[in-house]
């Protein structure tokens, strides 16, 4: 008879870290298989990019994990095959690998998704101590790392234009970039331009980062994992609602329809994308569940400050970068019992959104009254006779056609 | 209003109650025990003064000790010779002990009655034959009753506890089954104790059948009501039950929310021996889990080594088992089955080894959430590693009740909850090293 000791409880749940990481990974791949069905019905070229673009990005987390192992090991009696396969499978790059490389746009060469993928798991991973032990998500961070060094290079098609695309307005640019560019940076609900409809944006039937696209089905996804706690939901709720609401007040003080322009903020710049799979990232959020919650208001508060005043396009990634800093400092305010001082947390939270609303609404009243009030009588004579030329090219056309 | 800070679900383990609850409760056959062995130590580790010598006769009944700090009389559960001091392995004090050892002679004479009383007694009376009688807390504490009604003042509730929340545990259901009577009339004895209004049997809302068999009995104790409560753990704590059934909060004592709260096992023991004379001498105990043949519950007499009761229902049915004595979330393992049984016990659990793989900690968070006590399961942990002990004392460690739900949720297979008792324990020594350090001051 032997009496085996170790700790109580001597019953668990049975969900495990493991079985959360993957299952993570085949909702990813759910994504991955909604872009390659998309490419494909544009050229069999870009469906082979849009498979290719995640394997690399995959083989490289992978080829990272096996030198990070060879360098790390230590314990000679344990055999180094086992030890290295239990590395690879409890350090998770595989949904690194995922969130990353569906993150960039079918142009993107092969090079920078590798070099992408080696600055986000050697540097944002492992150099901080691997899986658990990383103050800023690797995708995140890699994703950013690309935007800086290869900006340029980020393209929403391969090689020239097929005919089949629809035009865009900026060659090169994604929607969202061309979006911002239009007048007022941020602050339009007129999607004129943009050869995009609100259905293809919520849809994801357009060119632009191969996973971020498909808003509707990130949402539906998410509330799966919600559902099935795979997330928390604290962190979306939060961050959506910041979204929503700042960007209600926005509206109202632009003059813009609130309704058109709420589901624009939501629909673009992969804003849902980072919601579900980004912010969500508990290793980089802060453990107490108010943490959870202010982490999505802040992230939401700077996403739409970048994107109404900062100097980028869209600002989901350095917004989830920020929610990542801050998150050390939020577990050490949270410090003491979860069930008291819940005044106090509320209105820490409660601040930081109205701050929120009361900073970006007074930057578009900035941006729209003051900096770029309406439009004067010469302009719009300007606008009207552009219009009119307009017309006259499109008769031209008609007339060649008939000829 | 819900508080989006913690869980919002609570948990709900499975409760592997069925099969010691369905089979009836068997007696433990005497004449197979040839001695019994009752600790000189108490649970928390002060020391029992023995008035018996060696070579003396003793009966069912017959005083043998009382405790040192707090005035609880032991009584003998056999009838026989006192043999003399052997030392045993004591789980609830954690080491060896000496245990006195009662050669049993199978005759069951039964030493004089302790002296009755009935409901019109003076509350004061009743609370000293409580005291006389010995009675502790069975429901795992073991803590003395009558010290709960002594010190307490303007009590304006009793609740008499049967939620019995931990898995496989299943006396207090058996015990209401069987004796529902003389749990009544114990709630009854200790409402009357505490000078209460009333008197709150609680159970789960699972357990219908009970609450059938209790209002038979109900017509005639205008004073006690029956509650019932979700089928969630830690329902059976007393803080939980405190505000659920009543909405009140307290800091440290139940009695600062004018409530005592007993056990349904310990009303039992009340009416047995304030009505018909018979001190604590024999318990019930739930044998069970999946490495146990035949899941069982069993009355045996204090100070049997549970390794006989173990062969009486039929052994284990492996070599390697994990034991425990209670439920499986909050107690500690045992290293052999060699100890003997003591009032507080409620149960025996073995159950299949399981060997849990740890990852590194995800910070989901999952542990703060769902801590009851409202403390950061895994804060802790970290600053424990860190070996931040200022930091431990701002995090509220001794708030811990060893509950064990913060290991149960975490899906890296972390002992978080471990951590925090070992946290406790520094805490603890940290702050007995500052007292020491003021006094040498002042001095």
């Amino acid at each position: 008879m032997k009496f085996i000791v170790q700790p109580p409880p001597f019953t668990r749940r049975q969900r495990s870290t493991t079985g959360i990481m993957y299952e993570l990974s085949a909702l990813l791949g759910l994504l991955w298989i909604a872009a390659l069905v998309y490419n494909f019905t544009i050229a069999p070229s870009y469906g082979l990019k849009a498979i290719l673009m995640v394997v690399v990005a995959v083989v490289t987390t992978l080829i990272c994990d096996v030198l990070v192992g060879a360098i790390s090991y230590r314990d000679k009696e344990k055999p180094f095959g086992r030890y290295l396969f239990t590395r690879i499978k409890e350090n998770y790059s595989l949904v690194t690998a995922l969130i990353f490389a569906l993150s960039l746009p079918i142009g993107t060469p092969y090079y920078v998704i590798i070099i992408g993928s080696l600055f986000a798991t050697l540097i944002v991973k492992y150099a901080f101590g691997g899986f658990g032990a990383n103050i800023f998500n690797p995708a995140v961070f890699g994703r950013i790392f690309v935007t800086f060094a290869f900006g340029s290079q980020l393209r929403a098609f391969i090689g020239t234009v097929p005919g089949n695309i629809a035009s865009l307005t900026d060659v090169g640019a994604t929607v969202t970039t061309s979006f911002s560019s239009l007048g007022v940076k941020w602050i339009s609900d007129s999607l004129a331009g943009l050869n995009v409809t609100m259905g293809q944006l919520w849809l994801g039937n357009y060119s632009g980062a191969i996973g971020e696209t498909f808003t509707g089905l990130i949402l539906l996804l998410g509330l799966y994992m919600i559902v099935r706690r795979i997330c928390n939901w604290r962190p979306i709720v939060a961050y959506l609602l910041t979204v929503t609401l700042t960007a209600l007040v926005v509206a109202l003080i632009a003059g813009l329809n609130p309704g058109t322009y709420i589901l624009l903020h939501l629909a673009m710049g992969g804003l849902m994308y980072g919601a579900v799979f980004m912010i969500t990232d508990p290793v980089t959020s802060p453990t107490s569940m108010f943490g959870k919650i202010l982490i999505g208001v802040i992230a939401g508060f700077m996403t739409v400050l970048i994107r109404i005043q900062g100097g980028y396009p869209e600002g989901v990634t350095f917004a989830i970068a920020i929610a990542n800093l801050v998150s050390p400092l939020i577990d050490r305010f949270a410090t003491g019992m979860t069930n008291n001082k819940n005044l106090k947390k509320w209105s820490v939270i409660l601040s930081v959104l109205l701050l929120s609303l009361a900073l970006n609404g007074g930057l578009a009243y900035y941006n729209t009254q003051v900096q770029n009030p309406e439009p004067e009588e010469s302009q719009l004579v300007l606008e009207v006779t552009n219009d009119l030329l307009a017309e006259e090219l499109k008769t031209d056309y008609v007339v060649e056609v008939i000829k | 209003m819900i508080n989006v800070f913690k869980s919002i679900t609570q948990i709900r383990l499975d409760d592997h109650k069925s099969q010691a609850s369905e089979a009836d409760v068997l007696t433990i056959d005497e004449n197979k025990i040839a001695s019994i062995f009752i600790p000189a130590v108490s649970p928390n580790g002060a020391g029992i003064d023995i008035f018996v010598k060696e070579g003396e006769q003793v009966s069912v009944g017959t005083l043998i000790g009382r405790r040192r700090d707090f005035y609880v009389p032991i009584f003998s559960s056999v009838s026989g010779v006192v043999k003399g001091r052997v030392s045993r392995h004591n789980p609830l004090v954690g080491r060896a002990t000496e245990h006195l050892e009662i050669a049993n002679d199978f005759k069951k004479t039964r030493a004089e009655p302790l002296k009755t009383i009935s409901f019109d007694s003076d509350p004061k009376d009743i609370i000293a034959a409580i005291k006389e009688a010995g009675i502790v807390g069975l429901g795992g504490a073991g803590f003395p009753t009558y010290f709960k009604y002594e010190n307490s003042t303007n009590i304006d509730t009793v609740i008499i506890n049967g939620v019995e929340c931990e898995p496989y545990l299943s006396t207090d259901y058996k015990l209401l089954q069987y004796h529902a009577l003389d749990v009544i009339k114990g709630s009854e004895l200790l409402r009357l104790a505490a000078q209460a209004n009333t008197a709150i049997i609680v159970l789960k809302k699972n357990k219908t059948a009970l609450v059938e068999v209790l209002k038979k009995h109900l017509e005639d104790f205008p004073h006690m009501v029956i509650r019932l409560v979700q089928d969630i753990y830690p329902m059976g704590w007393e803080r939980a039950l405190v505000k659920r059934i009543l909405n009140r909060t307290y800091n440290d004592f139940p009695k600062e929310a004018h409530v005592i709260v007993n056990n349904v096992a310990t009303a039992m023991a009340t009416a047995q021996a304030l009505l018909k004379g018979e001190p604590l001498t024999h318990r019930t105990i739930t044998i069970s889990g999946n490495a146990i043949t035949q899941a069982v519950n069993i009355r045996a007499p204090i100070g049997t080594p549970i390794s006989q009761i173990v062969e009486e229902v039929g052994g284990y049915t492996t070599d390697e088992v994990i034991a425990f004595t209670g439920g499986p979330m909050t107690s500690r393992p045992v290293s052999d089955d060699s100890y003997v049984l003591q009032a507080s016990m409620n149960g025996y659990t073995a159950v299949k080894p399981v060997s849990y793989h740890s990852v590194p900690c995800l910070r989901c968070g999952a542990c703060n959430a769902a801590c009851p006590a409202g403390i950061q399961p895994i804060e802790i942990k970290l600053a424990l590693d860190s070996n931040n002990t200022d930091r431990l004392m701002k995090l509220n460690v001794n708030r811990c009740v060893e509950c064990g739900i913060c290991s149960y949720v975490c899906p890296s297979f972390i002992e978080v909850a471990d951590a925090v008792i070992r946290a406790k324990i520094r805490v603890r020594l940290q702050n007995a090293k500052s007292e020491i350090a003021k006094k040498g001051a002042v001095k």
